[in-house]
């Protein structure tokens, strides 16, 4: 019988699969579990802690908001005798405020009343005669002459 | 010998979710289940010399390969394709250390330095082949390029269907029976002279 010139599949696959097979060593889940060990303890080690991070972000947000309030201050300088009208203004709107604040007090602390002044009395006396008035109180009727 | 404590006999996909919820007895249970065949495989695929290699030992590169699978678990979406997901981080970590290790050696052929170059060393312990032509198979199959090697492997030692590989290599199965195929023809080539010697007699009938 003629040989085969060249190798079978089967005899390929045959050799390839008689090749000694390596296993892992016996403490190999071990050494992966103390590698796993390392590689979290080293992150934990290199890991910025969050307050340091929150103190890091308030400290650039404040030198940013410095920044802006100060090329804001240097764009909108005045000169002396503005920054008085301004101070003397804000003085005059603050004056304001206050009276129109005392205003509203008053109004909503007095109550509605009529005043009758000077009425005639049987005894020829005359009397003024101030009645307070419910709220929403509307007349049944009155006549104008 | 590190207990381990979640099932054995788990599905991998409910290995993974509990491993991306932080249970390292999951993780475990999954080291243990593949530790033998992907070492077996990167072995296979590093070709010889390679446990002499500082850091490119087969154990090691599978033992990274299984960090990577850990930190990866948060992201893993579970197809049904641990293994391949898992085979695949060994394959693109064994490809990473070889092309280092051969710039390494254009940098040593360059600028020799001693005590720092070769393959060999007190400390080497060389894959014990029984045969000369155990190692002519195991040098013609490292003689493959990678893209020719990690098919055969998977489909020849490993006992992977096409499917799969082609899962591991994101490319289609034709691609894969394209690549087998070339793989062998090279591989029967190479062993082409031992053929009628001491490869035939000795390997007809040994397949599992």
């Amino acid at each position: 019988m003629k040989e085969p010139k060249t190798m079978e599949d089967a005899t390929l696959r045959a050799t390839l699969r008689a090749l000694p097979r390596a296993r892992a060593g016996e403490d190999f889940t071990d050494r992966v579990m103390a590698r796993l060990d390392a590689v979290e303890n080293e992150s934990r080690a290199d890991a910025v802690p969050l307050r340091w991070l929150l103190a890091v972000a308030a400290v650039v947000v404040c030198a940013l908001a410095l920044s802006f309030l100060f090329v804001q201050g240097q764009r909108e300088a005045l000169t002396p005798a503005e920054q008085a009208e301004v101070h003397r203004l804000l003085e005059q709107h603050q004056q304001l405020e206050e009276e129109l604040a005392a205003v509203r007090r008053a109004v909503q602390e007095t109550e509605p009343v009529l005043y009758l002044e000077g009425l005639p009395t049987p005894g020829g006396r005359s009397v003024d005669l101030v009645v307070e008035m419910p709220t929403q109180v509307r007349p049944a009727a009155y006549r104008l002459d | 010998m590190m207990e381990i404590e979640a099932n054995p006999c788990a599905e991998d996909g409910t290995l993974m979710r509990r491993v991306a919820a932080g249970d390292r007895g999951a993780f475990g249970a999954l080291v243990e289940r593949y530790k033998d065949p992907l070492v077996a495989y990167l072995t296979r695929l590093a070709g010889p010399g390679s446990a002499a290699r500082e850091g490119s030992h087969p154990e090691d590169l599978a033992q990274e390969a299984f960090l990577r699978l850990y930190q990866a678990a948060p992201r893993y979406r579970e197809q049904g394709q641990l293994k391949a997901f898992l085979y695949r981080i060994a394959t693109n970590l064994l490809r990473t250390e070889q092309r280092r290790e051969a710039r390494r050696r254009v940098l040593l052929t360059a600028f020799p330095l001693h005590g720092l170059g070769g393959d060999t060393g007190p400390h080497q312990t060389q894959e014990v082949l029984a045969t000369e032509a155990q190692r002519q198979v195991v040098a013609a199959l490292a003689a493959l390029p990678m893209r020719y090697r990690v098919p055969l492997v998977l489909a020849e030692v490993e006992g992977w269907n096409h499917g799969d590989i082609a899962a591991l290599l994101e490319c289609r199965p034709g691609t894969v029976k394209s690549r087998i195929h070339r793989a062998k023809a090279r591989l029967k080539e190479q062993l082409a002279p031992y053929w009628r010697g001491a490869l035939a007699p000795e390997t007809e009938g040994s397949s599992p």
